[in-house]
């Protein structure tokens, strides 16, 4: 990679022109974060709740935070990431979002 | 023995005493002023009910909270209204005890974050004397509640349409 200066501000050129194309396509992910506070019980009724997960899949989760510290919950658009989130912190849980690496 | 949220024809049957109605009320009050504080987010407990929603963005996250405007509060200050109105009642509706629920919750978060609950915290480190001992004897009564209510409750109804959820 070269560095043309114009003016002040250094320019890179020869830059792959397919860089960013992909990264619209990336999934958001969601993930749950462990806390002392909600109860194990709690986390997993929350899970079958909002996503309508099953109870093992949803227990699995919650066992994911519970001893791994984190989960990813969910997945998608980042509209439906971010509405996840909202929704998950109106019940109490702590969750982010990210871009899917 | 026969819990304190029973359901009964579609709704929920609730046996509390005076002493936890009146302590639900007084949480109640105590959340409701630290929500409608000046500046809430500088109050860690109160942080900790709208966490960031980007874990190192701190504009993502702060575009996220704009976006999202006075509704979280909003929703939290809703719920505490609703308790409020009904704490008295001898019966709830599923929809009421799920509100009940969310507040509760909500009490927990900002008692256990004041008094730094950890996953091993026990009553040994509260004791007797201790500045945060009551404050972890209610703690420990919400907790009992809580489960109460999730074990009243039920399995959440799974859509069929959504089971899938991704």
């Amino acid at each position: 990679m070269s560095t043309v200066k114009i003016g002040t501000a250094p320019v890179h050129v020869d830059r792959p022109a397919d860089e960013d194309v992909n990264e619209p396509d990336l999934p958001w992910i969601v993930i749950v974060w462990n806390d002392p506070i909600n109860l194990m019980t709690y986390v997993t009724w929350v899970f079958m709740k909002l996503f309508g997960y099953p109870r093992e899949q949803a227990e699995r989760l919650m066992w994911d935070v519970h001893s791994k510290g984190k989960a990813v919950v969910s997945s998608g658009p980042r509209e439906k990431a971010e509405s996840d989130v909202a929704r998950l912190h109106a019940y109490g849980l702590w969750a982010t979002l990210q871009k899917d690496a | 023995m026969a819990g304190p949220f029973r359901r009964r024809r579609g709704a929920f049957a609730v046996h509390l005493g005076s002493g936890e109605r009146e302590l639900l009320a007084e949480l109640c009050r105590q959340s409701r002023e630290l929500l409608e504080a000046e500046d809430p987010s500088s109050d860690p407990s109160i942080a900790r009910l709208f966490p960031a929603a980007y874990k190192d963005d701190p504009l993502g996250s702060l575009e996220f909270e704009t976006n999202l405007g006075d509704t979280p509060r909003n929703g939290k200050l809703a719920a505490i209204d609703t308790l409020e109105r009904t704490v008295e009642a001898s019966e709830l509706t599923e929809e009421e005890l799920l509100v009940w629920m969310g507040a509760v919750n909500d009490f927990r978060l900002l008692l256990g974050t004041r008094i730094d609950i950890t996953e091993e915290s026990t009553e040994r480190d509260y004791p007797e004397g201790d500045p945060n001992h009551d404050a972890f004897q209610v703690y420990v009564y919400l907790t009992w509640l809580q489960d109460r209510m999730l074990r009243a409750l039920g399995e959440p109804e799974v859509p069929r349409s959504v089971g899938r959820g991704r």
